[in-house]
């Protein structure tokens, strides 16, 4: 199944310049864990020393914000857009 | 001559290239990513460090200044490492997700990278030590350093558990110096199996802590070439070695003496750079740690001409200027030239071992390192 990952910014000058990239996966985390594959470098961003999600990543899916504890169990539907962002600060 | 710059900021890395050192082109790269570090290797690849509390630490190389990619490798601790709770305490506030709470060890920056006999070395925080092989492909902790005796007593500065200098003796491969603040100085003489403290001499950061790992030294300089003799620029002062850091002793004739938080007098500040053909060592003295601006509001740097004493060097640096310049924010190009940067964005150049400064770039963020490379 295919869906579209949306990088933000800082991360798209890993990937080429690229908005977003195409992935295989039925939930968030298999296909954050398909990019990591295709775009090997861009592994050390999405995951920690123990192989989890890093913490402050947030996810925004059909409406819904997803934390990373949550991207195993959120599912995808094919042609599904995931936008990448973080846990903001300030004000 | 042409010189090249990195300038690392917490928005991304100006790069400024001259081939007069007068006239300087600069870009702006790397945009949003914390730029921390920088060094080249032996052949000519340049190499960026950066870090992100969201995305975390990673690497960019370079072989042209121009072009920039980012290594698939970073200096990483093993998931059953266990990390410093103070440092946890220190970096928690951008810790929005919850990770430290499990209490392990990350590499939530890297402070300095340096290159030696073949081999990339990246001195990180939480406290630690590793090293590359191969340009950065791969990167293994040094465990001798990493997981030595004592470090359960290490305790973090101001700005965390960090191991942000090291250096490298040119003649002997196995004899290494990486400092920690605040835990002091270490030396390595059987290539980084085994570090001892060297610290006798130096005033513990606090008279509570203890009295051979509790030195916050903010940084350290000296020629690889004749490497035992060691100038520190110490939370408590700046002193000086000639026996590879076995003992030291207060270098602070001509230097602002400041009065600390806690009643200590001495000088403070946290650069330091050494002009390799002429010996010249330089650093940039703050009104102490309770002000950490210059004295009266004179940006100087002080340079330290016959390895004794100090003299203040101000011509072309401004007067009412209350920013602080950051510990890896001075560097020597080696062939004359000094360059450094303030927390409040400004970069200054000297082609003439600091007797005079120009002001080379102004709106910067922060100048978190600075970095200057021959051609």
């Amino acid at each position: 199944m295919t869906v579209r990952v949306l990088l933000p910014p800082v991360l798209r000058s890993v990937a080429g310049g690229a908005r977003g990239l195409d992935a295989e996966g039925s939930s968030i985390a298999a296909a954050l864990a398909d990019l990591a594959r295709t775009h090997p470098a861009l592994a050390l961003h999405f995951f920690d020393e123990a192989g989890a999600i890093r913490s402050n990543i947030v996810f925004l899916h059909d409406g819904a914000m997803i934390r990373a504890r949550e991207a195993a169990a959120r599912r995808l539907a094919p042609g599904d857009e995931i936008v990448i962002t973080n846990a903001l600060a300030g004000g | 001559m042409s010189v090249s710059l990195v300038v690392g900021t917490p928005k991304g890395a100006a790069i400024l290239k001259s081939d007069d050192r007068r006239d300087w082109r600069s870009e702006f790269v790397l945009r949003g990513w914390p730029v921390t570090a920088s060094v080249r290797d032996d052949r000519g690849r340049t190499y960026v460090a950066v870090n992100s509390p969201n995305y975390g630490v990673a690497l960019f190389v370079s072989d042209d200044m121009t072009n920039w990619k980012q290594l698939e490798a970073a200096p990483r601790y093993r998931p059953t490492d266990r990390g410093n709770p103070e440092h946890h305490r220190l970096i928690a506030k951008e810790d929005f997700g919850g990770l430290l709470k499990g209490g392990g060890r990350f590499v939530d920056q890297i402070w300095t990278l340096h290159f030696a006999h073949g081999a990339l070395y990246a001195g990180v925080s939480e406290a630690g030590l590793f090293v590359s092989r191969d340009r950065g492909a791969s990167w293994q902790p040094i465990d001798g350093f990493n997981e030595q005796k004592g470090r359960e007593t290490w305790a973090p500065g101001f700005g965390g558990l960090g191991a942000h200098t090291i250096l490298s003796d040119a003649n002997n491969p196995n004899r290494m110096w990486v400092g920690v603040s605040a835990a002091g100085l270490f030396r390595s003489d059987d290539g980084g199996k085994t570090w001892n403290p060297k610290n006798k001499g130096v005033n513990p950061a606090i008279d509570s802590a203890p009295a051979s790992t509790g030195q916050c030294v903010h940084s350290v300089a000296h020629d690889p070439a004749n490497a035992d003799i060691l100038y520190r620029q110490e939370h408590r002062g700046v002193h000086k070695s000639t026996d590879g850091g076995d003992s030291w002793q207060v270098m602070e004739e001509g230097l602002p003496i400041a009065e600390l938080s806690d009643g200590h007098h001495c000088s403070f500040g946290f650069p330091s750079a050494i002009d390799l053909p002429s010996g010249n060592v330089f650093i940039v003295p703050l009104d102490g740690d309770n002000f950490r601006f210059p004295r009266d509001g004179q940006l100087a740097v002080y340079r330290s001409r016959n390895g004794a004493s100090w003299e203040p060097l101000t011509k072309g640096l401004p007067a009412n200027c209350y920013t602080a310049v950051l510990r890896g924010a001075l560097a020597a190009d080696q062939a004359g030239g000094l360059y450094f940067g303030t927390a409040s964005g400004t970069l200054y150049g000297s082609d003439d071992l600091g007797e005079t400064w120009r002001e080379m770039a102004s709106g910067l963020p922060r100048i978190m390192s600075v970095a200057a490379y021959r051609a």
